[in-house]
Formats: C-alpha cells, structure tokens, sequence
C-alpha cells in the first residue's frame, strides 16, 4: 500500500552544507565538497549523502564530459535542484524545524 | 595497466547492484584514480600513496555500512557498535582485576594510569573474539538472513583476527614490558609473555625441547584465528532467534577462551609434556570449525522458507 502522508522535509546538517556549497559554487565533484568543508564532510560518506539528496530530489548529478586525463573512471559532477534552493532556504528561514512540502514550493 | 581500485571495485561489482556501484563505489574510485594521476603527474610519491590508502578505506567503509537495504546497513552499523562496546567492557573485564590485584595503596594516580595503559593490550586480544562474535550475534537484527550481513560478519571477523595477531605478536609483548618496568620501578629481564613472536619463535628453535616455550608460540597463532573461527561459527547459528543465537555464543565464546586460559600453561606440568603443543593449541579452532560446518549444514537442511528453526 502507498503510503499516502505528506513527507515531512528535513536537512541535516551534512544535507545542509552540501546545499550551501552547491549553491555558492554550481557544480562540483564529491571531493571539492570534502575539501571545502575543511573536515566536516568525509570521503567515505559524502556519497552517501549525496545519493541520499538525490532521493529526495535536493541535488541531480551527471558524469563528467571528457574521461580523466589518465584514463580513470569518470567522475561525477553534483548540481542542486531547484528544490533543493528551496528547501534550504525554507530551512534556514525556519530555523531548522522539519518543513511541510508546501513549505518549500 | 590495473589503476588503483580498480580490483576493489571489480569485486565490488560482483556484490552489489549497478545503482548502488554508480552511486557510491564508483564516484569514490574515480575520486582516487583522478587524485592518484595528479599526485603521480605532481611526482608526489608520498602523496599518491596516503591518496591510495584513503581512497581504499573510504571504499572498504562504504562497502561495509552503507553498500546495501537501508536495514543491512543499519545492521552492519549496529554490528560494529556492539562488537566495540562489548570488546571495551571484556577487555576492562580482563584488564582491572590483575591490575588491582598489583597494586598496592600507594601506587600513585599518574603510575597507575601507565599500568592501566600498559596492561590494557594484554587484554584486547582475549576481548575482540568475545565482542565481536557477541556483538555480531546481537547487532544483527531482521538483518540475520541476508547474504550481504553474513559477508559483512565475514570482513569483520578476519579484520579482527589480523588486529588480534598484531596485538599478540608484537604490541602485547612491549607494552607487558612496560607494565612490569613501571610496576617494580626498575629495568626486568624479558619473561616468555614479553618476547615478541620472532623472539619467541628464535628461542622455540633453540631450545627444542622447551615445550612451555611452544606451547606458548602456538597458542598465540591459535589464538590470533580466534575471531575468524568463532565468526564461522556465528555465521552457522544467525539462522537462530536472538536469544537463541546470543546464548550458543556465549556458550561457545566461554569454552573458547577458557580453554587457552586453562591450557596455556599446560607446557609447564608434568603431563603437559606427552602433548603435542600444536594438536593441544590449534584443537579449538579445529573443533570449533567442525562444529560451525556442521550446524551450518544442519541449518541449511532443516531450513523452512521464512528461516527462524534450529
């Protein structure tokens, strides 16, 4: 049976400074995020979260274009969705309190 | 040429899905071959080198907690919460009661922080194989059936057995020096439980006839097995209701363990020395086994289609 409720939508505190970074810079690769948050996000979990925001629709992410110079997997490249704008700044402007959908619409 | 994480994540894709290799494994191994080219092109050797080993442990973390159902994950997070909180109070256990019983009321407060540190890794290696097979057998949950929590017992078990012989072989050994040069205040001759395992074994060579001194080298490479063997046996019994599995761990856990505290010394006694030191040392792991391929055949046999007998 589908669960037929609202989703609640919350951030956490990782979500929230993947977003703020997200928003600041546009597009970046899982370890700019880690670099740039000088130890709060990890290399090991930070596409955890990420994954995470992409199920509920806060970041989208693509491969990159060219291959890695060395021949390497290519990396992949996170934007935030309009979505994800919103929720962020209905949460900060919340205070942190979880938020209705229609909160960030 | 093979780049680096490129084995890792071959096996990788043999145990988990193509959503959750392009969501999780492979960004983190494009992250360490693109770090890794630079440091090379950079000709940092040091650099591509500390890169290698961190994008190997955030592989390995996220293939052990977060590769799986959001409940496989919760279990293997659980798994390894308990087995580390279980293996701190065994060690305590094991530890405190030696401790107290050396000290005198005098012992200052700074010298018996250094003997508390000091005789805290003689414990470890008696502790890990009791919390980690408690701690698996407790932690596991709904999780008990599936395939990916009984690979994840497995990893969990050898890594164990690995840090457990670097403790025996050469961490115990300094630190139990340490502990008795902190204790009498002045420098001790080394005894058998402070020689390192190459000492040991030198000494083994030596004096051939010395079968306290064999006794002692097999029953630390035993030992060092013993959460592999007792994770075996887990694996064999999380088929089991909680209590059920949580009791024949105990159980097995206590027969374990107290058979090398009961026979370490057996090199010593008089009867001791009609015993070969490898069949008295390595007999639980062999019996141990035996008995974890038994049930697991049982289980299998007596399997019905939600699970649960035994």
């Amino acid at each position: 049976m589908v669960d037929q409720r609202p989703r609640v939508l919350t951030l956490s505190a990782k979500e929230t400074l993947i977003l703020e970074q997200l928003i600041r810079d546009g597009e970046l690769y899982g370890l700019q995020m880690v670099a740039a948050s000088r130890g709060r996000l990890k290399r090991g979990t930070v596409y955890v979260t990420l994954g995470r925001m992409e199920d509920k629709g806060y970041v989208t992410s693509r491969q990159e274009d060219a291959p890695a110079e060395a021949g390497g997997l290519p990396r992949r490249l996170y934007r935030a969705t309009p979505l994800g704008r919103r929720v962020l700044k209905a949460w900060t402007r919340a205070g942190s309190r979880p938020l209705m959908p229609e909160f960030a619409r | 040429m093979t780049r680096p994480g490129d084995r890792i994540r071959r096996l990788a894709a043999r145990v988990y899905g193509a959503a959750t290799m392009a969501r999780l494994i492979d960004p983190i191994v494009a992250d360490l071959q693109h770090e890794h080219a630079e440091a090379l092109r950079e000709g940092r050797v040091w650099k591509s080198r500390r890169v290698r080993l961190a994008g190997y442990l955030a592989l390995l973390k996220v293939m052990a907690l977060h590769g799986g159902s959001s409940a496989e994950s919760s279990a293997s997070r659980r798994m390894i919460a308990y087995a580390i909180a279980i293996t701190a109070a065994v060690t305590m256990l094991f530890a405190l009661p030696p401790l107290f019983a050396l000290m005198t009321p005098s012992t200052v407060a700074a010298k018996r922080l250094w003997l508390l540190l000091y005789i805290t890794p003689q414990a470890v290696p008696l502790a890990i194989p009791v919390g980690v097979t408690l701690g698996m057998l407790s932690g596991l949950g709904k999780a008990a059936l599936s395939r990916r929590a009984a690979r994840v017992m497995l990893i969990i078990a050898i890594v164990s057995s690995i840090a457990s012989f670097v403790m025996m072989a050469w961490v115990a050994p300094a630190t139990n020096m340490a502990f008795l040069e902190t204790l009498t205040g002045r420098p001790v001759v080394k005894g058998i439980s402070e020689l390192t395992i190459g000492e040991l074994h030198q000494r083994m060579l030596n004096a051939p006839h010395a079968r306290h001194l064999a006794m002692m080298y097999h029953a630390r490479l035993a030992f060092s097995c013993a959460t592999f063997v007792l994770g075996l046996f887990a694996l064999a019994v999380r088929h089991c209701r909680p209590l059920v599995r949580v009791a024949l761990g105990v159980l097995a856990c206590v027969l374990y363990v107290g058979f090398y505290i009961t026979f370490t010394d057996v090199g010593y006694s008089d009867w001791g020395q009609a015993l070969s030191p490898i069949a008295v040392m390595w007999l639980p792991n062999v019996a141990m086994t035996a008995i974890a391929i038994l049930l697991a055949l049982l289980a299998r046999v007596q399997r019905v289609p939600q699970g649960m007998n035994l």
